[in-house]
């Protein structure tokens, strides 16, 4: 009776043996790769409806963070401004700019300018920007240099890990309370310790329990 | 930590030797128990108790809570092919024929439900999160900060009760209702059917444009014709005018109702409200003359005698009433001061489940007790009547010897002393006017009125809504003059007209005739001869009636203003611009009184510049807004005289006898109320307080009459009162009357899908003339047997008997009489099966760490039942309503459920309510058993549920001695409607989302969740303190849902590690106890033990007598 299977297939389990594991480790380092929020999440840049520079005005003009995102010390939000907020400045600077026409038109009908949101948790997350603010985390440890973003984009992946890597060892993001929204402060060329800073009315105890963020 | 140990008890029994009241409870075969110091036997359902007492039970037999046939039969086979013939070759074999799906759903079905959601999964995984916009504002306003909720005070009217309530706003959405605690009427807490009036707001079945002729048409429209039909009654003065009104409680309505008479000075005006204390009101305007008001103030009340009066439940300010009472039952020590509260009724009722002394008789018999206190009280020196009142000749009632033994109890507390001016005499609005008179004759005699002839204060009345300071003696009855009271006719009148032709055109504010009218009036026939405007939330009865039916904004979406009972004025605020396009009853009422539609604000500003006078600024105005108080202006305080009381008296000569032969009662419901609640998914599912039935009404007999009658839950009645009748299926409810049947008013509307099929309608068996209770007669109805879906089985504590575990009682409810308490304070150690000291862990608990840890205590004195808590924590937590048929099958979601336990006899127990939501266990079992730690604990002790890790296991659930777990069987967040799952409206499911709390997660199908202490709430006081720069929230500062709502204040939530907190302070009482405290999970809510508090003259209905009747109990109900 011949042969049902020919010679060659006597190496068929060798074969499959030696890539089997190697297709399980390519599969793993995929998934670990393209589907962590690193690959999927950070640069993430959408266009926005009006073509705002941070560059210019928080870095060349020098503008600090809280005189738009007004809100941040004291809600979770760290709300984008109303259309008000620019015509502060716009009603007397570069007022006939096309590029502000929907700024303008915003704060004449008090229709909200579509901004695209950039930095998007999952809904059973609940970050609040206030403690962050008052612990003296900076606006740069998540937001990276803003200052230098002429389209604002992620800068850090926002996971869950990467959230509780700061949580579990907060020291080395903590800096100087007046210096949160300093985009340019160096920890390396000032050295802090939390804990010795008279300004710090109680030490940075951040929660990494679950309803800390999930409720 | 609990009182130790007698030092010579043996640690391996409970000790038994100074305990009072032991009592053998399932005696022959376990002596061992007959001296257990626990020793109740607590029972849910005669069916739960039944079992439990089978001794010819052998082996395992599952209790099945009841459910109908309906709901068991036929479940579907799973179709394979081949199986069938195997089968039939092999019949002994269990074949894949067997393979019998669940809940109807095929396996196949299943299958591609899963693969399309797994192949949606991989589809997605890759790509980023979906395109979010942000949509900041052009000028945001000021003070509002996009994400923090601002609070807006207002106020809501519900028949004659007002209630002040600050608004939770998110962003501009109205969430969720909180009391004003500046109000008078709600003290900070808020009664069950303000909680869930949020959801009405949002209702997707609202009306959102007129509808004429059943077809929907505009607002432009419908005002041309509403101004048309005004211009035509103008011409003729009015005449064939007539106006339906609710009973109007805002000082602009009733400024407007004038002005209307001035323009159509033929017009009538009708008043229709089921929940106005007519006959309370009636009985006080023959004393004092029209508009006289009487109410009762119960903080210093030691005893209370209610008359068939439901003051903790349905009746008029509820939530003030029970305030006020639970103060007098705050008892720490043994010696405490506690009051009294006596109840006769004849169904079980909030109030009756509280009582300390409670007389279940038929209503109709209610007045003779009334009698028999008045012969047995006025030769007591105490007693001293009105002047003109004149109580010789009156009727001497015979009543049976354990009435009477009520009643010469009742009378020798009320005649002592001591009590003099300190009682309360509260008559229920179902009783007939004479009976209210008496009740103020009563309330007179024994000294209890503040102001007046025999006052014990008869100094100068204090303006209205400022006479808050407490005076010397007591002194519950206040009498108030409601000089702007609208004068209506009632439905009676309005029927008439109707028929006549006298009304030709009506004018329905709110009311709903069609359905509320009385049975003999024929309301329906008689509105289609007339041309009617109904304006109304809903396309309801009268509205399918009616030649317009007009939408109305909600009291969140309009001005207005509303003048309590005690007086306190509160200015109504919108929080929102009308949903549709509608307005409010405030602006319609000035459109028909003036010919013009001016809008709400201005209207109200300019009533009160007028009322107001030169006292009248912006500044005060904005305060009144802001407060949700009308303070610091002079206003007239308006004490009626009390000239009428022969007239008064003189009613008692309308006295009837009680009813002989079956008495039908009609009641209010606790949770739709009269119907007016009835469209509310929230109120609909939520258990009756006592029967803890869902989505119907029923007529509810004790067990004797059910047995008489033959019929047994869910079989069919008909009910037959004067010469109409209805079907309505029988629910055996353990406390009623014999020979009673009581029924809810409120069911059967056919207004909206979630009124379809929801309970019957028995208001066609009322009469005008006897709207509350009427002799009538019962036939059993025959026909299929009616779902019922009730939770009073559902989640046990208690393992039964014949699962084969001799299981000892453990307390679970605990409760002493207040002799028993003085003399033994450490019956809770005793009560508890094992000492501390031999409870060990299996496993290290975990490290609880924080600064602050959370626990919460339960007074089980003071809860009554009243269900706030259960829709507050619905509203605040986003739990979705699942319907009918998914509550019979057990899967209701209420993170709280409030336990109702009996004892004693079937037809006459006692029963206790207990709050039931996760215990927060330190050493939780369903942490130890979940594969995927989604459930673990924090370090300030909080059992935490993460839903994004849970993969549906269940295992928690079944792990949890208490029963608290909820799992999302479906996803019950995408749609509202009961029955009506994966259905779908996108722009219901967009309306109803917006009455969500953004801080809190909404949960997916397949996910358990459970309460979690408010954990967003704890969260948002941790991140305020810690940006403030504080370590420790302050105590008092977090207030759970259930805590804020509480009519009673029986809820105390706090930190557990200060000693100095009220949690802590609670938990040091002799009364404190964990339920369950031999399985050491060291629960963190722990209850404080009812105390009852019985005449000593009258047999304690509880453990001392308890002691004889077990034995034959246990034969009794042996099958």
């Amino acid at each position: 009776m011949p042969a049902i299977f020919p010679r060659w297939t006597n190496n068929v389990p060798i074969v499959v043996g030696l890539l089997a594991p190697l297709a399980g480790a390519s599969l793993i380092f995929s998934v670990w790769y393209w589907f962590s929020p690193k690959f999927t999440d950070v640069g993430y840049r959408p266009t926005q409806p009006v073509a705002y520079s941070h560059k210019l005005h928080a870095g060349e003009l020098g503008i600090d963070c809280r005189y738009c995102h007004n809100t941040v010390e004291q809600a979770a939000h760290a709300a984008i401004p109303p259309a008000a907020t620019c015509m502060n400045c716009h009603e007397l600077v570069k007022t006939d700019s096309p590029r502000l026409e929907p700024v303008r038109e915003s704060y004449a009908t008090g229709e909200a300018i579509p901004w695209v949101r950039v930095h998007q948790l999952p809904d059973y997350a609940y970050f609040n920007h206030s403690p962050h603010v008052a612990a003296g985390v900076g606006c740069v440890s998540c937001h990276g240099r803003v200052d230098q973003m002429v389209v604002v984009e992620m800068d850090q992946p926002l996971s869950m890990g990467w959230c509780l890597d700061c949580h579990r060892d907060p020291k080395p993001n903590l800096r100087p309370l007046d210096q949160v929204t300093n985009m340019a402060w160096d920890a390396s060329e000032t050295p802090y310790d939390p804990d010795r800073d008279p300004n710090r009315k109680r030490k940075v105890n951040p929660p990494v329990h679950c309803s800390g963020c999930h409720r | 930590m609990k009182p130790s140990m007698p030092p010579d008890t043996n640690p391996g029994e409970t000790p038994r030797d100074d305990a009072p009241h032991t009592t053998p409870v399932r005696g022959g075969e376990t002596p061992a128990s007959a001296d257990k110091v626990y020793g109740q036997t607590y029972w849910r359902s005669l069916a739960q108790r039944q079992l439990s007492h089978d001794e010819s039970a052998d082996g395992w037999k599952e209790f099945q809570p009841f459910v109908s046939v309906a709901a068991t039969s036929g479940p579907r086979r799973l179709p394979i092919a081949g199986a069938a013939a195997h089968a039939e070759e092999n019949p002994a074999e269990v074949g894949l024929d067997d393979l019998v799906p669940r809940d109807g759903v095929s396996r196949r079905r299943f299958f591609s439900v899963v693969g399309a959601s797994a192949a949606l999964a991989g589809a997605t995984g890759c790509v980023r999160k979906p395109k979010e916009t942000i949509l900041a504002f052009g000028e945001r306003p000021e003070d509002l900060i996009p994400g923090r909720p601002m609070f807006y005070a207002s106020a809501i009217a519900r028949g004659a009760t007002v209630e002040g309530v600050l608004v939770e706003s998110q962003d501009g959405r109205p969430t969720k209702i909180e009391g004003n605690p500046k109000h008078s009427g709600s003290q900070g807490a808020t009664s069950v059917w303000t909680q869930a009036s949020v959801l009405d707001m949002y209702d997707p079945e609202r009306t959102r444009v007129p509808v004429t002729g059943g077809a929907s048409s505009t607002m432009a429209q419908a005002r041309g014709a509403l101004a048309d039909a005004l211009t035509a009654a103008e011409a003729n003065g009015g005449a064939g005018l007539g106006v339906l009104v609710r009973y109007v409680t805002s000082p602009t309505m009733r400024a407007s109702l004038r002005d209307m008479a001035t323009r159509f000075p033929q017009a009538r005006v009708f008043v229709s409200d089921t929940l106005a204390p007519w006959n309370a009101y009636r009985a006080a305007e023959l004393v004092g003359g029209p508009g006289t008001r009487t109410y009762h103030h119960l903080e210093k009340a030691s005893i209370i005698f209610a008359a068939d009066a439901d003051f903790l439940g349905t009746e008029a300010d509820s939530v003030r009433m029970a305030r006020e009472w639970a103060r007098t039952r705050r008892v720490v020590g043994p010696s405490d001061f506690m009051s009294r509260l006596y109840v006769a009724e004849p169904h079980l009722t909030s109030t009756g489940v509280m009582a300390d002394q409670r007389r279940r008789i038929k209503a109709s018999a209610v007045g003779d007790i009334m009698l028999a206190l008045v012969a047995a009280l006025r030769n007591s020196p105490e007693f001293k009547l009105p002047p003109a009142a004149d109580l010789d000749g009156l009727p001497v009632p015979t009543l049976d010897a354990d009435t009477q033994a009520f009643v010469a109890a009742l009378a020798k507390d009320l005649g002592t002393q001591e009590n003099r001016s300190k009682s309360a005499i509260i008559v229920g609005e179902r009783q007939p006017v004479w009976v209210h008179v008496l009740g103020l004759m009563l309330d007179i005699g024994l000294g209890n009125q503040r102001f007046g002839p025999t006052s014990v204060q008869p100094a100068a009345a204090p303006a209205p809504g400022q006479d808050e300071a407490s005076p010397p003696g007591g002194g519950s009855l206040r009498w108030r003059k409601d000089g702007t009271a609208v004068q209506g006719e009632d439905l009676g009148a309005l029927a008439s007209g109707l028929q006549d032709g006298s009304v030709s055109t009506l004018l329905c504010f709110e009311a709903n005739p069609a359905y509320e009218a009385t049975g003999e009036l024929g309301m329906a026939a008689a509105l289609r001869k007339a041309t009617v405007f109904h304006f109304g939330h809903h396309y309801d009865e009268t509205a399918k009636l009616a030649a317009w039916h007009i939408p109305v904004s909600h009291f969140l979406e309009g001005w207005g203003d509303v003048e309590a009972v005690d007086g306190t004025m509160s200015v109504q605020q919108p929080l929102i611009n009308p949903l549709h396009e509608t307005y409010s009853v405030t602006e319609l009422l000035a459109f028909v009184a003036t010919g013009t539609l001016l809008d709400g604000y201005s209207l109200l500003k300019s009533h009160w510049a007028t009322e107001a006078g030169a006292q009248f600024s912006e500044r005060i105005w904005r305060q009144w807004v802001h407060d949700g108080i009308v303070s610091g202006i002079q206003r007239e305080a308006n004490l009626p005289g009390q000239d009428g009381w022969a007239d008064a008296a003189a009613t008692l000569a309308t006295r009837v006898a009680p009813i002989d032969g079956l008495e039908v009662d009609f009641h209010v419901d606790p949770k739709v109320l009269d119907g007016r609640m009835a469209t509310n998914g929230w109120l609909q599912e939520l258990p009756h307080p006592v029967t803890k039935l869902t989505w119907d009404n029923a007529a509810y007999v004790s067990k004797t009459t059910a047995e008489q009658w033959g019929l047994a839950n869910g079989q069919m009645v008909t009910l037959t009162v004067d010469g109409r009748s209805a079907a309505v299926p029988v629910w055996i409810a353990p406390g009623q009357a014999d020979d009673t049947v009581s029924v809810s008013l409120g069911y059967g509307r056919k207004a909206t899908p979630v009124t379809e099929g929801a309970g019957f309608d028995v208001g066609p068996l009322r009469t005008l003339a006897a709207p509350w209770f009427a002799a009538g007669s019962a036939t059993p109805a025959g026909g299929d047997e009616y779902l019922l879906a009730s939770t009073q089985d559902y989640g046990s504590l208690k393992p039964p008997s014949h699962m084969g575990f001799e299981f000892e009682e453990r307390p679970i409810v605990l409760e002493r009489t207040r002799a028993e308490f003085q003399a033994d304070q450490n019956f809770v150690e005793k009560s508890n099966l094992m000492p501390r000291s031999r409870l060990e862990h299996l496993w290290d608990p975990p490290k609880l760490t924080a600064k602050q840890q959370w626990g919460m205590s339960i007074d089980l004195n003071t809860c009554t039942g009243c269900n706030a808590c259960v829709i507050a924590c619905q509203a605040e937590n986003n739990i979705p309503v699942v319907g009918k048929d998914q509550v019979s099958r057990g899967r209701e979601m209420h993170w709280m459920r409030l336990d109702r336990y009996f004892r004693g006899d079937d037809d006459n127990p006692t029963a206790v309510v207990q709050p039931m939501a996760c215990q927060h266990c330190e050493a939780a079992p369903c942490e130890t058993v979940c594969p995927v730690a989604a459930t673990v604990h924090s370090p300030d002790g909080l059992n935490e549920m993460t839903y994004n890790r849970c993969i549906g296991t269940r295992y928690c659930s079944n792990n949890c001695p208490y029963k608290v777990r909820r799992f999302n069987f479906h996803a019950y967040n995408l749609d509202v409607r009961p029955g009506g799952l994966w259905t779908d409206d996108p722009d219901g499911a967009w309306i109803s989302q917006l009455q969500k709390n953004p801080d809190v997660t909404i949960r997916f199908r397949g996910v358990m969740e459970k309460c979690t202490y408010c954990v967003q709430r704890i969260s948002e006081a941790k991140i305020e303190a810690h940006v403030a720069g504080r370590d420790l929230v302050d105590d008092g500062r977090i207030l759970t849902a259930c805590q804020q709502v509480c009519p009673t204040e029986a809820i105390i939530f706090g930190d557990i590690r200060d000693p100095d907190s009220k949690v802590s302070k609670a938990k040091r009482s002799p009364r404190d106890y964990e339920v369950l405290r031999d399985l050491n999970n060291h629960p963190r809510t722990s209850y404080l033990a009812r105390i009852r508090n019985p005449h000593p003259d009258l047999a304690p209905p509880a453990p001392a007598k308890a002691a004889e009747a077990p034995a034959a109990h246990d034969k009794g109900h042996g099958q």
